[in-house]
């Protein structure tokens, strides 16, 4: 997959000019997605995920107070440098997007089937009736029952499920070579995003679609992703195929999202890791690596120096941490700090 | 899943609080009514910690507020220290809630934004006359992770959500309740924050001896905080047990599938199919019978005539379902 590769992201900047003053959501990040690729992003909010995809998507282009870094190519083609004409297509034909709030990505005052049929008309050049049956059949293919009659009414008179379902379909209508999902189950039950994660799954593999799932739940791209990136603070601090990832983990950031979760299959009571203190003001970012404060590792060269992201294991994995997890460095620095108490100190220092 | 009946109940052990047939229904107009919650039943012994389960408009977070009359109950009982809170007149009851006291999922908008975090601590202590010294209060803020020289002068707005829920914990503290109800407390935090408010939480529980009644829709982590667990569909009990039992062995064909559908985070764990297809139905009419029987595979016609009771077995479980999973067939 790393051969031919739809999305080549280097050296993506983001930031922000506000009050507070230059905010960097995304700084430094490179990533690739390979066609039929399916590629996770996990962090808590304020990462950097969702503002990633946006500046994936050229988004802020003309967002006077947003500067943007960097190169996206994409199947060749450099997003940012893309005309209005073009970008025209490569939203909703190349490229689409499946949004958490499905009650503020569609258009309340238009009929499901409109919403699903436009982009069918305007990029593949469908005529009305073909346009209404290709809709019909992708809802048949969502699990929606009495399509025809849920094709014609307003996202208000759905369910959440059933909205979002609607929004994956206007996202496939044009069968876009890349589904970027942020966070698209989180506002719902349960049941409803199993029920909704597996059709996606379904769909996606059916069309050899490339996929980039957001989630902060490490439980929903476990499973349904051929590589995780794990993000902090705007950068991409660990990036492996799940099976690396969930059992050896490089980056003490990754290890405390891990055992922070309760897991349905512990024992009741378990005490759950912390990761003492917050996370760093992105309009005030320290010199050394980002996690440093909340760090049982940290170590005085972690302070005075940005680990780069570097191989940390097998088929690509990597991750940016001076002392990783699991390594002779990294056990000596956790042993140092039990012993010495310097991890009691980067406590205070944290809070 | 009807889930009513209170065979569950432990009168016997002098449950500090015991809830019996609580009802609650909204009017929608047009003479339409909701029922949110239909014969809630539970207690709850002294140092328990009860967690409630079930998915949006189930009608827990409902549950909590009429446990704390701050929404009207139709019907039903709700007796705290063996003392029934239903009826009493509103001035009454405020002193009641000395006893018991609630938090919020959103903790910034729980807190009054102009005030101090030391003046929101003192606050509910100072109404009733028992002033806190600037000592007591330090030392409650501290037991609750917060550093007072740090963060006792500063507004809500200035703090993180994590903080602000420490703040709002501290203050249901001060009262020293004997209950405390905990609506998804955790929900609207990053991952490594909510792992320390429910350290937290277990920690205030084993110092105060606390009882706790700890809704969310987050089955792990109600199964890390909870002793006993309470399964609610469309405002009825499914299933009540001890959680470690529960979880292993439920009973309620619902509980199941709300187990399989968390996803865990093993890319080796296998992900179940779709048991349980379709969504909640319409609270303003919901289904006769068993109210789970439209997205149940095992529902029967019996299901849709019959409305199942709640009735026990095993080890103080209780389930509501003609055709349990465990525990026999009704």
């Amino acid at each position: 997959m790393t051969t031919d590769p739809l999305v080549e992201v280097t050296g993506l900047r983001t930031t922000f000019d506000t009050p507070k003053g230059q905010v960097r959501a995304v700084d430094g990040v490179s990533l690739t997605v390979g066609r039929g690729e399916r590629v996770g992003i996990v962090g808590e909010s304020g990462s950097g995920k969702s503002v990633l995809v946006r500046t994936l998507m050229n988004l802020f282009r003309d967002d006077p107070l947003t500067t943007v870094d960097g190169q996206v190519v994409f199947a060749g083609e450099n997003v940012r440098e893309m005309t209005r004409e073009r970008r025209r297509h490569f939203w909703g034909r190349d490229i689409a997007m499946v949004f958490q709030n499905p009650m503020t990505s569609l258009n309340p005052v238009k009929r499901i089937g409109v919403q699903i049929t436009d982009p069918m008309r305007f990029h593949l050049g469908m005529s009305r009736r073909d346009a209404r049956e290709a809709a019909l059949d992708l809802l048949v293919r969502l699990g929606i029952p009495a399509p025809r009659r849920r094709i014609d009414q307003y996202p208000h008179e759905l369910s959440g499920g059933m909205r979002q379902r609607m929004a994956i379909a206007v996202a496939l209508s044009c069968n876009p070579k890349l589904l970027l999902a942020d966070e698209p189950t989180t506002a719902l039950d349960v049941t409803v995003q199993k029920q909704i994660l597996n059709l996606l799954d379904r769909l996606v593999a059916e069309r050899g679609m490339s996929v980039v799932l957001i989630s902060h739940d490490l439980g929903v791209v476990a499973g349904r992703t051929d590589r995780v990136a794990v993000m902090y603070a705007g950068e991409v601090v660990e990036m492996a195929r799940p099976h690396e990832l969930f059992r050896v983990y490089r980056h003490p950031y990754t290890r405390g999202l891990l055992n922070s979760a309760p897991r349905l299959g512990a024992p009741k009571h378990t005490r759950l890791e912390v990761i003492g203190g917050l996370p760093p003001d992105l309009a005030a970012l320290p010199p050394g690596c980002r996690f440093a404060a909340r760090c049982p590792q940290v170590q005085p060269r972690c302070l005075a120096e940005r680990p780069p992201l570097v191989a940390a294991g097998p088929r690509g994995h990597v991750a940016a941490c001076h002392f990783p997890v699991g390594t002779p460095a990294g056990d000596e620095a956790l042993e140092r700090n039990r012993d010495s108490g310097v991890a009691a100190v980067v406590e205070e220092m944290a809070s | 899943m009807a889930g009513s009946g209170g065979a569950h109940l432990r009168a016997a052990e002098r449950p500090v609080l015991a809830v019996e047939d609580l009802e609650v229904r909204f009017a929608v107009g047009r003479g339409q009514e909701v029922h949110a919650v239909s014969g809630l039943s539970f207690d709850l012994l002294p140092g328990e910690t009860l967690g409630i389960v079930g998915e949006s408009g189930c009608g827990k977070s409902t549950s909590a507020r009429a446990i704390m009359r701050l929404v009207p109950a139709s019907g039903g009982s709700v007796r705290l220290e063996g003392e029934e809170l239903l009826g009493l007149p509103e001035k009454q009851v405020r002193r009641r809630r000395l006893r018991m006291q609630m938090i919020f999922q959103d903790a910034v908008s729980s807190l009054n934004p102009r005030r101090t975090v030391r003046a929101l601590v003192a606050e509910g202590a100072a109404m009733w006359n028992r002033p806190m010294t600037a000592g007591a209060v330090d030392e409650l803020l501290a037991s609750v992770g917060l550093d007072p020289a740090l963060v006792g002068h500063r507004r809500p707005h200035e703090l993180s959500g994590g903080q602000c829920q420490r703040v709002a914990i501290a203050r249901a503290l001060a009262l020293n309740p004997a209950v405390l109800v905990c609506d998804e407390p955790v929900s609207a935090l990053d991952v490594s924050v909510q792992a320390q408010i429910l350290n937290l939480l277990h920690d205030a529980r084993e110092r105060y001896g606390l009882a706790t009644v700890f809704i969310s829709h987050d089955l792990a982590v109600v199964k890390n905080i909870s002793d006993r667990m309470l399964v609610m569909y469309l405002g009825k009990v499914c299933e009540v047990g001890d959680v470690e039992e529960v979880h292993r062995e439920p009973a309620h064909p619902y509980t199941r599938f709300l187990g399989a559908a968390v996803p865990e985070p093993d890319p080796d764990a296998p992900i179940p199919p779709d048991e349980i297809t379709g969504e909640l139905p319409s609270p303003l009419d919901p289904p006769s019978g068993c109210r789970f029987r439209t997205r149940c595979p095992l529902a029967t016609q019996r299901c849709a005539d019959e409305e199942p009771r709640l009735r026990t077995f095993g080890h103080g479980r209780a389930v509501a379902c003609h055709y349990p999973l465990v525990g026999g067939v009704a």
